[in-house]
């Protein structure tokens, strides 16, 4: 997450467009982007052109990368503006990324964003959306009935997002993931916006989870670790976080949580000792890359991943 | 082959590489000249250079001394030119270290260019063979210059903002070019010392991650390098840093997005040894300066090469082996090499004049300074 472009997206390989691409929309999934190798193109006008290719019908998946020079105001609404006229053109695809950008093209938190669920309305057959960055992220509440993968990678998730997911009805989705991030970048979705999508009712084929990236990855743990939700789900994701070690014992000590089959708590701040614990659970956990809390001044902090 | 002579500092393992290199080639040890002895007036040095088979620059830092006798060197230049600032020879002198700051670099600089003009005469007035030409290293450590030549050959380099004054400056210059991610580099420095990676987002935020930390000793700012970066995010904390580099004389370029590989950023450091690309490191990082002092890691090299290709692969080569013969008189220069974010471009962050201390990476089984050496002998 969060920090290389997707490199693959079902099965096919990711290039970045330009001017000068020969598309193969049925072979290849690309990436429209700003590029500092053409700074004269406009990824518009890319994707324009590539949206009145013939055989674009055949294209399975969009990425949109970032959509201009760091720090300026574009948004993906533009874009989407082009693939909802182009939409009937559009007939197989099955997923779409809004904001892949890396940390060395555009800081998580600058980047423009829109009402992703948006896409979800262009698109009834999407079967994956995937959108990073949060500087005007919303999403309104929807219905869709193909979508089974929904990621959100934030380095502070705004408390309407999580409202839009609550009150979406996703009949299909086995795959939810949220990067939460901090609340010194725009985290204001509070541990009460996350327990209320730990409702088995809302998401009956939910597989997968991920709440990671949080400022109060201690009190997701706890809300977590006994919840009736974690009976249908295969694997569970708390990595990226702040979580402590006294923050994981509802974890260790939860019936639920030994019959996943993965769980992952990679970088947090947990101990060896209590890594070690979670080791031998035996389940399937990622303990890596755990970080020491910085102490500064007498006060100690404990860090997301990604914030800014 | 009469000895190589031999100019480092001598406690420096760069010696003792180059000495080894020297057996391995079957050669007599070289001939050390301390950078110390020889920036001293009344070193003989054309009667050194006499006696010498050629002549090997090294690198004359991690050598306060040296640093020292080099500040007090450039002292009439750095009063002439009156820009930055500046100490009078007797000033510099007693200098005491202050580990890790970073300061007189322009005055560092005047010296380091007059005893490279001192070494170029000597050269040419008793004909030695040298590895590197003064005339050249002197250009490689002025980023403004370097890059412009560099430039002028039609070689991917970063569109700059120029020398930068002040944080004002800088900011007026990013308004105007509508430039928001900038590198800013000190002009004279080596390896990662006085960097700052600065984004802005056109209005009042602004972040920067940085190798130099910043202290205020009443009115004056002091930079520090630091190998922990620091992570700035407010307006007034950047503004200390830009100002602190800027008073080290510093350039501006746009950030160019690197490319990743396994979450880590990475660049190419490559060593072009008579005109060939020999040895090549990955250098990565999770924050965007990847130089390896800071603790970062060696990347793999195989998997880079496999994501770029072979015809990639190729260009990048070729790429730093025209970014050497951008400097004929360097037998070998290590070029900075960064693969876009797209994979489709490269530009070159920098040419190194010393960025041959690489030591356990091997091409063709030799260690860098084997190599040079080797390629540096009349067949």
């Amino acid at each position: 997450m969060l920090n290389d472009h997707l490199e693959e997206w079902f099965g096919l390989p990711v290039e970045a467009a330009t001017a000068d691409t020969e598309f193969e929309p049925g072979t290849k999934v690309y990436r429209f982007e700003f590029s500092y190798d053409n700074e004269d193109e406009d990824p518009r006008e890319t994707l324009a052109a590539f949206l009145d290719l013939p055989g674009v019908e055949k294209t399975v998946a969009i990425i949109l990368g970032n959509a201009d020079e760091g720090g300026s105001d574009t948004t993906y609404d533009p874009f989407l503006d082009l693939l909802e006229q182009h939409k009937d053109r559009l007939p197989n695809l099955r997923g779409l990324f809004l904001g892949d950008v890396t940390q060395e093209e555009n800081e998580m938190s600058w980047i423009k964003q829109c009402d992703i669920a948006r896409a979800l309305r262009i698109f009834p057959g999407l079967e994956e959306l995937r959108s990073g960055g949060q500087d005007g992220l919303g999403f309104t509440a929807c219905r869709h009935i193909g979508l089974t993968k929904l990621i959100i990678s934030t380095g502070g998730m705004p408390k309407e997002v999580l409202e839009g997911i609550a009150g979406s009805v996703f009949p299909e989705l086995e795959h939810l993931e949220l990067w939460l991030g901090t609340e010194y970048y725009g985290l204001t979705a509070t541990i009460e916006d996350v327990t209320a999508l730990l409702n088995p009712a809302l998401f009956p084929k939910l597989k997968h989870l991920a709440l990671g990236n949080c400022d109060f990855q201690n009190e997701i743990a706890a809300a977590v670790a006994d919840a009736p939700l974690l009976d249908q789900l295969e694997s569970l994701d708390l990595s990226m976080g702040t979580m402590t070690d006294e923050g994981a014992q509802p974890l260790l000590s939860s019936a639920r949580v030994k019959k996943l089959k993965h769980l992952n708590l990679h970088r947090n701040y947990l101990s060896v000792t209590v890594a070690a614990q979670f080791q031998s659970l035996g389940i399937s956990v990622d303990v890596g890359g755990q970080e020491t809390p910085s102490t500064y001044g007498g006060e100690t902090s404990y860090y997301v991943a990604v914030g800014e | 082959m009469k000895p190589f002579a031999l100019i480092a500092n001598p406690e420096n393992q760069r010696a003792r590489f180059f000495t080894e290199a020297c057996r391995c080639c079957g050669l007599p040890d070289p001939q050390v000249l301390p950078w110390l002895e020889v920036l001293r007036p009344e070193f003989p040095l054309e009667e050194h250079l006499n006696s010498a088979g050629a002549l090997r620059i090294d690198s004359p830092g991690q050598n306060f001394a040296v640093e020292r006798a080099l500040i007090a060197l450039g002292s009439g230049r750095a009063a002439d030119e009156g820009k930055w600032p500046c100490l009078s020879e007797v000033e510099a002198e007693r200098l005491t270290e202050d580990r890790g700051r970073v300061w007189f670099q322009r005055q560092w600089y005047h010296g380091w260019h007059t005893i490279m003009q001192r070494l170029d005469s000597a050269i040419h007035g008793t004909g030695v063979r040298s590895m590197n030409a003064p005339a050249e290293l002197s250009l490689l450590f002025d980023k403004v210059t370097a890059q412009a030549r560099m430039e002028a050959a039609g070689l991917p380099v970063s569109p700059g903002l120029g020398v930068i004054r002040d944080f004002d400056d800088l900011e007026l210059q990013m308004n105007r070019r509508g430039m928001h991610r900038v590198f800013l580099k000190a002009c004279h420095s080596s390896s990662a010392s006085g960097v700052a990676a600065i984004t802005w987002d056109g209005r009042d935020r602004w972040h920067a991650v940085s190798t130099g930390l910043v202290t205020q000793a009443g009115e004056s700012l002091h930079l520090y390098n630091s190998r922990r970066l620091a992570n700035l995010h407010s307006p007034e904390a950047v503004r200390l840093l830009v100002n602190a580099i800027c008073r080290e004389r510093a350039l501006a370029e746009r950030w160019f997005p690197k490319a990743t590989i396994a979450s880590r950023n990475f660049d190419l450091r490559i060593l072009v040894i008579g005109g060939r690309a020999a040895h090549t490191v990955v250098r990565t990082s999770r924050s965007p300066i990847t130089n390896l002092h800071l603790l970062n890691e060696r990347g793999d090299l195989s998997a880079v090469r496999s994501r770029l290709g072979p015809e990639k692969w190729a260009e990048a080569m070729l790429t730093a082996e025209r970014a050497s013969a951008c400097f004929p008189g360097c037998h070998h220069v290590a070029v900075d090499l960064m693969v876009s974010s797209s994979l489709q471009s490269f530009c070159i962050a920098e040419a190194n004049a010393f960025g041959d201390l690489l030591p356990r990476v091997e091409w063709l089984g030799m260690d860098t300074y084997e190599a040079e050496i080797r390629a540096f002998l009349p067949q």
